[in-house]
């Protein structure tokens, strides 16, 4: 019998299994076993072995002309089939090194408890494990929002510890770097908000309604909500990944060793630069919405630059304004607080350190856009 | 052997249970560290060896049990109080846990920042002295991504000296160094003993570095999960009564090998 062993084309068989006399079993090794070999399915093996109801097996390697590990895997799945039908298996013939690794491979015997028992846990128990994380998840972001206003309290009263020089890089990072991304966003929504209105307006020869329509909806919506998702992605992100890699790397745990409070030194930084450019890349991305609006009221509906600032002035006002930069400053301090609370919540891995920062993103996003529907809510409710 | 309860063993140990969640990792743990002692936490990879150096320093609140510095139990005492036990102790983390945001001179300056009242410039020499105790003159405006991985372990230990703390924690120091810079960082933890006078708890399983270094030491052991044997190593390694210690201690009982090491 041959056994089936060149499935890929174009690869020699590497053993045979022949009966010999009574009941012997001889298994030929031939060739080249290295790691292009292929080995039979162990069921297939065993089936093999079986359906010639051996006593005792050999193993002839003269032709064997070389071998790697893919022998000893092979070999050890013969012992495993003899030990299991109780035949009696001779290993002489085997090349000297095959029998020390297999040796070597059963030196130590198994750890039985290291293996990972299958857990089937009943429904409720499943639910009930669910529901003490939630809770437990639930309780921690509380915790970290106390130490923030902790440490806001502490920065207010001049005794909190920090670099100043962290503040500015931060500043820096948070604020003039995300100029060009949030002024190409802005000024797209300008424009596409423009076109949507030109063209129900024109149908009622209300063009110049179109100011009115961008300006209104840039200043209260737009403008806020673009710039916290752009911030959540590239800030936020960027605070899990960094905090995440620190503590991956223990600098954390060495800021805590030398009783410098992380959240004054990491987080609160952060937050600060954040909270403080929010409210400033707003007012810039509604600046440039507006343009990118009065773009297309100049070239396609033939608007003047003079007719459309007019509009502009009288559509929006000082309620709309503060609405702007109250929102920009309560999503400034969702994407910070978010980003940073999964980066010191990160796990010690790489691929933790990723999930951090996805979920920095998805739980900011998820928040703003929670916050904004409550805020058209309450502006709707009290008329502002 | 260790003493316990002796008046002049500034961090002592009582019955201290470690455990992840659920999953008990040692427990009662009993030993105590003389001052000016080099004690060394000794086991096979995995015993928990680094998890008790990290409830030693707060990282880690024990499942049961107590650690006291002086008496004062580090583990239940307000924050103002932990905070200064805090201060009296520097760490080295296994791979240095420099702030990478910041350049080495930087890092060994902060804490001197945060403490002390020095002017800038007394800050800068300190932290400058200390980097060339450690051998990295010249490295002071590098940061830890530019320098070795042996560097940035040195200057991790400028920064836990940088404070001259009476306790130092050593997470396995001679992890990822070669012989000669691990025999200099011995060297370096024997000096700290002899002239500052600095307490020592050293985690490690390197044997050369055990037998030069420790003075006092305990054996954890993952299977009764709890210290097997404790004292000094050189005795353990005649004297300990059970095979686990001596075998630890002599790669594997080699008799041949026993005589060779120190």
């Amino acid at each position: 019998m041959q056994g089936e062993l060149s499935k890929a084309g174009g690869l020699s068989d590497f053993y045979r299994i022949e009966a010999i006399e009574d009941r012997f079993l001889e298994i030929q090794l031939q060739g080249a076993w290295n790691s292009s070999a292929q080995l039979p399915g162990r069921d297939q093996l065993e089936q093999q072995i079986l359906s010639l109801q051996p006593k005792k097996l050999f193993f002839n390697c003269k032709e064997l002309s070389s071998w790697n590990s893919v022998l000893v895997v092979f070999v050890s799945e013969i012992r495993r089939i003899a030990k299991q039908n109780s035949l009696e298996l001779d290993c002489e013939q085997l090349p000297q090194g095959v029998s020390r690794l297999i040796r070597l491979s059963e030196a130590v015997p198994e750890n039985e408890e290291a293996r990972f028992q299958d857990y089937h846990d009943s429904f409720f128990e499943k639910v009930g494990r669910e529901s003490v994380k939630t809770l437990n998840a639930g309780h921690d972001l509380l915790e970290f929002f106390g130490r923030i206003i902790v440490v806001s309290g502490q920065f207010l009263r001049g005794c909190a510890r920090y670099r100043a020089v962290d503040i500015f890089r931060n500043i820096q990072e948070t604020g003039a770097q995300a100029l060009p991304i949030i002024s190409l966003i802005a000024f797209l929504m300008g424009l596409i908000l423009a076109y949507v209105g030109a063209v129900q307006l024109t149908q009622f020869g209300a063009q110049i309604f179109v100011a009115d329509l961008v300006a209104i909806a840039i200043v209260r919506e737009m403008g806020p909500i673009m710039t916290a998702v752009v911030m959540a992605g590239r800030t936020g992100a960027a605070f899990a990944a960094q905090l995440g890699t620190m503590k991956v790397n223990q600098e954390i745990d060495a800021y805590q060793t030398m009783a410098i409070s992380p959240y004054q030194f990491l987080v609160f930084p952060r937050l600060l630069a954040l909270c403080l450019m929010m409210p400033l890349l707003c007012v810039f991305s509604n600046f440039i919405g507006i343009f990118g609006g009065a773009v297309v009221a100049r070239y396609h509906l033939g608007i003047s630059w003079l007719q459309y600032y007019t509009q502009v002035q009288s559509a929006i006002g000082v309620p709309d304004i503060s609405l702007s930069l109250i929102k920009a400053f309560v999503f400034g301090v969702v994407v910070a607080a978010f980003g940073c609370y999964r980066g010191m919540r990160s796990g010690n891995n790489a691929l933790a350190v990723g999930q951090a920062a996805t979920s920095a993103v998805v739980s900011s996003l998820v928040l703003i856009v929670i916050l904004d529907a409550l805020f058209a809510i309450m502006t709707g409710v009290w008329g502002i | 052997m260790a003493a316990f309860n002796h008046p002049n063993s500034p961090i002592r140990v009582e019955n201290l249970s470690m455990a992840y969640d659920s999953f008990l990792i040692m427990r009662d743990l009993n030993f105590s560290v003389k001052r000016g002692s080099i004690f060394v936490v000794m086991g096979g990879s995995g015993c928990g060896k680094s998890t008790l150096l990290k409830h030693l320093v707060g990282l880690k609140e024990p499942a049961k049990g107590r650690i006291l510095y002086d008496d004062l139990d580090f583990t239940a005492c307000d924050i103002e109080d932990r905070k200064t036990v805090l201060r009296r102790m520097g760490v080295l983390y296994q791979t240095g846990a420099l702030w990478s945001a910041l350049t080495l001179l930087e890092n060994v300056s902060i804490p001197l920042k945060e403490f002390t009242s020095f002017s800038a410039n007394e800050i800068d020499e300190i932290a400058r002295l200390k980097l060339a105790l450690v051998g990295l003159k010249g490295f002071e405006d590098h940061y830890p991504s530019q320098i070795s991985g042996g560097m940035q372990k040195r200057a991790g230990l400028a920064r836990a000296m940088a404070l001259d703390p009476e306790f130092l924690f050593f997470d396995e120091p001679s992890a990822g160094l070669d012989p000669l810079s691990s025999r200099r960082l011995d060297d370096l933890i024997l000096e700290l003993r002899d002239s500052l006078g600095t307490t020592v708890v050293v985690v490690t399983h390197e044997l050369d570095s055990i037998f030069k270094i420790a003075d006092d030491s305990i054996f954890l052991d993952t299977q009764t999960k709890s210290v097997l044997d404790h004292g000094n190593p050189k005795q353990l390694r005649a004297e300990s009564p059970h095979p686990a210690v001596r075998s630890f201690l002599t790669r594997g009982g080699d008799s041949e090998k026993e005589a060779h090491t120190i």
